[in-house]
């Protein structure tokens, strides 16, 4: 079972928590919570939006339009959803895949099981821009062609730097 | 060697490849107008990047070493978001960027506007933003490392050097600040360059509401956590350099 508990944990609480916080978003807006589910386009959004976002900065910007608008749920949402869900998904995860006791498989497991579910996200959103009408943008590349590696690029570096901490958390006793 | 002299190693390590990696920056840009806001340092209209950063070196030597000091808060996300071509310039789009809006990044830039591409201009700036963004991360972790006793040295001796390093770099800001205060633009555009959540702070604190101290606190709050975080980043390269010992 090396791997795997560490890899499923993360997996379900990202998503879990996504669902969550996106769905928090949308009814604290006005919307309807089941509006998560319609089409491909919010479905794939679950499953990569806060996991490549730019989550400092957008922490930043954030917390200073939400002390300009402190009503503002769907401002405090962004906060909230770019921060925990991947770092009690990378976290958790790692106290989960604690006892394999290997560096290795604890930072492997979470940090893979991130990457998975946002590369199955970016690629359904990808493949569901045909249908929304998303076509070039600049240049010659296509949209899909910088948004794809760039996605999955910032995907890495939040993983990375959660994965990391989880790391260090469970660190504690390894002698 | 003793711990304290592992420390400096690491910090001169840093200032002495930030600065080195703007000249190579300042090589790579050139008079490139699309790497404008790269070197848009205050007060200076000279043509190439160079003649720019020599006088502002000249011009504002406290303000220079500032921005020096403060490269240790520079945000590695911009390497994958937060950046994209405006007009005939490459910059910052500050937004809340969920994927699929505008930002892109430096790596997706050069993969578009690549050398072979139709237009190459935006190229050479995009490379030499994400050197100067990244190598003197690179070069500090690798000291760090190698002068480092053990593995749990080399980590506490990167970490330290990059929280000594922005904490002078705060304190020097504060100082110039206090110095030569005429408005947050005069000294924006130096700075703007190596993080874009200084903004944010400086967008709700300075520009709207001309305030010195807001200024001081937003600058401050996002050295600190940026510097925690890049030093806890590079930090594992320390780990991994010094790893046999």
């Amino acid at each position: 079972m090396k791997f795997i508990k560490g890899f499923l944990v993360s997996i379900a609480l990202y998503v879990g928590l996504s669902i969550l916080f996106q769905g928090l978003a949308i009814v604290g807006a006005g919307g309807a919570f089941e509006s998560l589910f319609l089409g491909l386009d919010s479905i794939s959004r679950l499953l990569y939006a806060y996991l490549a976002d730019p989550a400092l900065t957008t922490v930043f910007r954030a917390t200073v339009l939400y002390i300009a608008a402190p009503t503002d749920w769907s401002i405090l949402m962004a906060i909230l959803g770019s921060v925990l869900p991947i770092a009690l998904a990378a976290v958790l995860g790692s106290l989960a895949e604690r006892k394999s006791g290997s560096v290795k498989y604890i930072f492997l497991s979470t940090f893979l099981g991130l990457m998975v579910i946002a590369a199955v996200g970016i690629i359904l959103q990808v493949l569901n821009w045909p249908a929304l009408g998303v076509t070039l943008t600049t240049n010659h590349y296509e949209h899909w062609e910088w948004f794809l590696p760039g996605a999955l690029i910032m995907t890495a570096l939040n993983a990375f730097v959660w994965c990391a901490i989880g790391l260090f958390i469970t660190s504690k006793g390894w002698g | 060697m003793k711990r304290i002299a592992q420390i400096l190693i690491t910090i001169v390590a840093f200032l002495a490849s930030a600065i080195a990696f703007d000249f190579i920056a300042a090589l790579l840009v050139g008079d490139n107008i699309a790497g404008a806001f790269l070197s848009a340092f205050p007060g200076q209209a000279q043509l190439t990047y160079l003649d720019r950063y020599i006088g502002f070196m000249s011009s504002d030597t406290l303000g220079w070493f500032t921005y020096i000091t403060l490269g240790v808060t520079q945000d590695l996300e911009i390497i994958a978001g937060g950046v994209t071509v405006i007009g005939p310039l490459l910059m910052y789009t500050p937004a809340i960027s969920l994927p699929g809006a505008t930002p892109q990044g430096l790596i997706p830039i050069m993969m578009e506007y690549h050398p072979w591409s139709s237009t190459p201009v935006y190229f050479m700036p995009a490379l030499a933003w994400l050197l100067k963004l990244i190598g003197p991360f690179i070069v500090t972790g690798i000291v760090g490392g190698a002068v480092a006793k053990a593995k749990k040295d080399a980590m506490g001796n990167t970490f330290l050097a990059f929280l000594v390093i922005a904490i002078a770099g705060i304190v020097l800001n504060i100082v110039h600040v206090y110095m030569n205060w005429i408005s947050v633009a005069w000294k924006f555009s130096a700075t703007l360059t190596q993080n874009p959540a200084y903004v944010y702070f400086w967008g709700i604190y300075g520009i709207l509401t001309p305030d010195m101290l807001g200024y001081i606190i937003g600058t401050s709050i996002v050295a600190l956590v940026f510097a925690v975080i890049n030093g806890l980043i590079i930090s594992i390269i320390s780990v991994i350099v010094a790893r046999k010992k």
